[in-house]
C-alpha cells in the first residue's frame, strides 16, 4: 500500500478559515485578554462568515470586531471591556439594544469551567454556590435551565452548582510558537487558552513564528496543544497587535486608543473596520499600511526586550537495562563480551 | 504637608488595609496601585497575583491590565485563571487572601453591579460583566472595593447584582453558605466606609480632610451611620514619595 503522504497543516489564514470555520459554529476565542488572535478573527470577518454563537472568557477589541460585523449571534462571556467608553458604550452594548445580539454571563470561574468539563468528557462540573446569591444565577438568557443545574453532592447529600460542558465546534487561537505539526507552545499568564482549544472539535493554531520539531522536543513543558488535535498552523508575526504577546511585543495603547475612540458610534466603528479589517488582505498589508501611516519606528518601540528562562534539564541516565558491573540484566554479559561475539559473527557494523 | 489628589490619597487608604502575609488579588488600574504601594510602603512580604495566572511578579512598572506582559515578569508561577481562582477557593490559602474590586452600583450591604444598568436584554447601560469578580466577592474573606462617591452609584436597590457583599445583613451571607467575611471596606473620593459587625450595615468609618460628612450623605441614595466617623490622616511625605517616584512615576493611573 503506498504510503499517505504526511498532511500539510500550514496554511493561510484565508485558508484555514475557509476550510475549519463554518456558518453556525459555536465559535470559541482561544486567548484571554492577552495575544488576542487578531487576524484569524479579522479574516472571520473579511470572509463574511455569520450566525456564530460565540464563546469568549474576557472580549477586548476581538469581540466588538466580530460584533461590529454582524458575525455574532448569541454571545457566551463573562466580560467584554466597554471599549467604547463611558459614553459610547461599544458594539456590544449598540447590538443588545437594538436586539441583534443575545449574551449569557458567567462569572471567569463559571465559564472556565465549563471548558475544562468539556476537556475533559464530562457533560457537567461542579462549581462552587457564591454565584447563587446573584443574579447571574437568577437572570437566564438563551440557555434557559441549562446555564446552571443544581444537584444533590452523592458525598454530602448537600445541593450543590454545577455548569454544563462546552465543546465548541471551532478554536482560534494565537500562540508564541508551534511546530509544522501543530506542537503549539504558549508561556505567561496561561488564562484559560489551554482549555478552550483542547475542549474544542477543530483548532486553528496562529503564531508568531513556525520552528523547528527539536525545538519542541527540547522545551515540552510549553507546549499546550499537542499536534494531533490541530487542524492548521498559520504563521502570522504581529498577529496579535494591537494587543500584547510575551517575549515578542507589547500592547500597542496608541493604536488600541484610536480603536477605542473609533468605537464609539457605529459610524466610527464602521470606518475603522473598512481601514484596517476589510481594507487590508492579510496580517503582511495590515502591518505595511500601519508601517506607511504611523511609521515602522512605532512598531519597533513596541518590541520586547529578551528576558529568557533558565533551561530545564530533561537529562536521564537511561541505565536501566545495565547492572552495577556492567552486565546487559537479561543476557548477563557485558557490552565488551556483546561486541566481542557479534564481531565473531560477523555481525558487527562499524 | 504637601498637596496631594483624592487619587493618591484613596490608593494611600487602600494600601494601608494591606498587611504582610496578604496575598492579594489585584485588578487593573488603582487596585494594582494601592497593592504595589502597600508592598513598598507596610507590607513587604505581600504577594500580588492575577487572575489571568501570575503570582508574586516584579512590579517593574506599574501594569495597565492584568494581562500585561508586566505582571508576568520575573514572577514565580505563571499559572492560568483555574490557578489563581484555587489561591481563593481552597481552604488553605483562602482565607489569607484580599481582593480588590470596582464596580458601577453598591449597595448598603456591600453587594456589587458591574454588569447593567436598566433591563437585563434591552440595557441602558451596559458594562463589562462580573469578570471574576463574582468569584472573588464569594470567596474571599476580606474585600476592598473601590467606588466613586455618587448618589446614582450608592443606591437603594441594585440593578442587577454581580457580586455578593453582605447580601441582605445579619447573618444572610453566613447562612447562603458563601465565605465568611466579605466586604470589609469601602474606598472613596470622600470617604471610607466599614460595615457594622452585626447588622453588617455598611456605616461611614472615615471622612478626608476637608470633607463634611454632609457632603458624603448628599453623594448616596441611602442613609447610613455617621457617628463612628473619624477625619482620615492624609498621606504622609514619605508615603507619596514612594507612590509618585517609585510606583506610579509615569502617572497612568494618579
Amino acid at each position: 500500500m503506498e504510503s499517505s503522504a504526511i498532511e500539510n497543516k500550514v496554511m493561510s489564514a484565508r485558508e484555514a478559515i475557509n476550510r475549519f470555520v463554518n456558518d453556525n459554529d459555536e465559535l470559541i476565542i482561544g486567548n484571554y485578554t492577552v495575544g488576542t488572535c487578531c487576524e484569524l478573527v479579522y479574516e472571520i470577518v473579511r470572509q463574511k462568515k455569520k450566525g456564530f454563537t460565540l464563546y469568549s472568557q474576557s472580549g477586548i477589541l476581538d469581540v466588538d470586531v466580530l460584533v461590529n460585523a454582524g458575525c455574532i449571534d448569541r454571545l457566551v462571556s463573562t466580560y467584554v471591556l466597554r471599549s467604547g467608553g463611558k459614553k459610547g458604550g461599544g458594539a456590544v452594548e449598540r447590538a443588545m439594544r437594538a436586539g441583534t445580539l443575545e449574551w449569557e454571563d458567567y462569572t471567569n470561574f463559571n465559564y472556565n469551567a465549563r471548558l475544562v468539563a468539556g476537556m475533559h468528557g464530562f457533560s457537567f462540573i461542579q462549581v462552587l454556590e457564591g454565584v447563587m446569591a446573584t443574579d447571574l444565577f437568577k437572570k437566564r438568557g438563551f440557555m434557559g435551565e441549562d446555564k446552571y443545574r443544581v444537584i444533590q453532592c452523592p458525598y454530602t447529600g448537600k445541593d450543590i452548582l454545577t455548569v454544563p460542558a462546552a465543546n465548541p465546534d471551532v478554536c482560534i487561537v494565537h500562540v508564541q510558537r508551534a511546530d509544522r505539526d501543530g506542537n503549539a507552545q504558549y508561556w505567561g499568564a496561561m488564562g484559560s487558552v489551554a482549555a478552550a482549544a483542547l475542549c474544542s472539535k477543530r483548532i486553528i493554531v496562529s503564531c508568531e513564528e513556525i520552528v523547528e520539531h527539536d525545538v519542541i522536543k527540547s522545551s515540552p513543558h510549553l507546549t499546550i496543544i499537542p499536534s494531533y488535535r490541530v487542524n492548521a498552523v498559520v504563521e502570522i508575526p504581529w498577529g496579535a497587535h494591537p494587543t500584547e504577546v510575551l517575549g515578542y511585543y507589547n500592547l500597542d495603547r496608541f493604536f488600541y486608543g484610536m480603536f477605542m475612540m473609533s468605537n464609539a458610534t457605529e459610524e466610527g466603528a464602521r470606518a475603522w473596520m473598512d481601514e484596517w479589517v476589510y481594507g487590508c488582505k492579510d496580517r503582511e498589508a495590515y502591518i505595511d499600511h500601519y508601517a506607511q501611516k504611523f511609521g515602522s519606528g512605532m512598531l519597533d518601540k513596541l518590541k520586547a526586550r529578551a528576558f529568557f528562562s533558565a533551561p530545564a534539564n530533561y537529562g536521564s541516565a537511561f541505565i536501566s537495562s545495565w547492572d552495577e558491573n556492567g552486565r546487559e540484566r537479561t543476557m548477563g554479559i557485558t557490552l565488551e563480551t556483546l561486541e566481542k561475539t557479534m564481531e565473531e559473527r560477523g555481525m558487527l557494523c562499524e | 504637608m504637601e498637596n496631594y489628589t483624592s487619587r493618591e490619597m484613596m490608593t494611600i487608604v487602600a494600601a494601608r488595609e494591606i498587611k504582610d502575609d496578604d496575598i492579594v488579588f489585584c485588578g487593573t488600574g488603582m487596585s494594582m496601585l494601592a497593592a504595589m504601594a502597600a508592598k513598598h510602603i507596610s507590607a513587604p512580604r505581600s504577594i500580588i497575583f492575577f487572575e489571568t495566572g501570575p503570582i508574586d511578579p516584579v512590579l517593574k512598572e506599574l501594569p495597565l491590565a492584568v494581562a500585561d506582559s508586566r505582571t508576568m515578569y520575573n514572577s514565580c508561577v505563571t499559572g492560568g485563571l483555574i490557578d489563581a481562582f484555587n489561591t481563593m477557593q481552597n481552604k488553605i490559602t483562602g482565607d489569607h487572601v484580599v481582593g480588590i474590586v470596582g464596580a458601577a452600583q453598591i449597595d448598603k450591604y456591600g453587594n456589587l453591579n458591574s454588569t447593567v444598568i436598566g433591563d437585563y436584554d434591552k440595557p441602558d447601560v451596559r458594562f463589562a460583566g462580573s469578570g471574576g469578580a463574582c468569584d472573588v466577592a464569594s470567596f474571599v474573606p476580606r474585600s476592598i472595593i473601590f467606588m466613586q462617591q455618587e448618589k446614582k452609584k450608592f443606591v437603594k436597590n441594585l440593578d442587577y447584582m454581580t457580586s455578593p457583599g453582605h447580601l441582605t445583613g445579619g447573618e444572610s451571607r453566613k447562612v447562603s453558605g458563601l465565605r465568611q467575611g466579605g466586604p470589609t471596606s469601602v474606598i472613596t473620593n470622600m470617604a471610607m466606609f466599614k460595615f457594622d459587625e452585626f447588622t453588617k450595615e455598611m456605616y461611614l468609618a472615615g471622612y478626608f480632610p476637608e470633607i463634611t460628612t454632609g457632603r458624603i450623605l448628599e453623594n448616596m441614595e441611602f442613609e447610613v451611620d455617621i457617628s463612628r466617623a473619624r477625619e482620615i490622616s492624609p498621606p504622609t511625605n514619605g508615603e507619596l514619595k514612594i507612590l509618585r517616584n517609585i510606583c506610579d512615576p509615569q502617572k497612568l493611573v494618579l
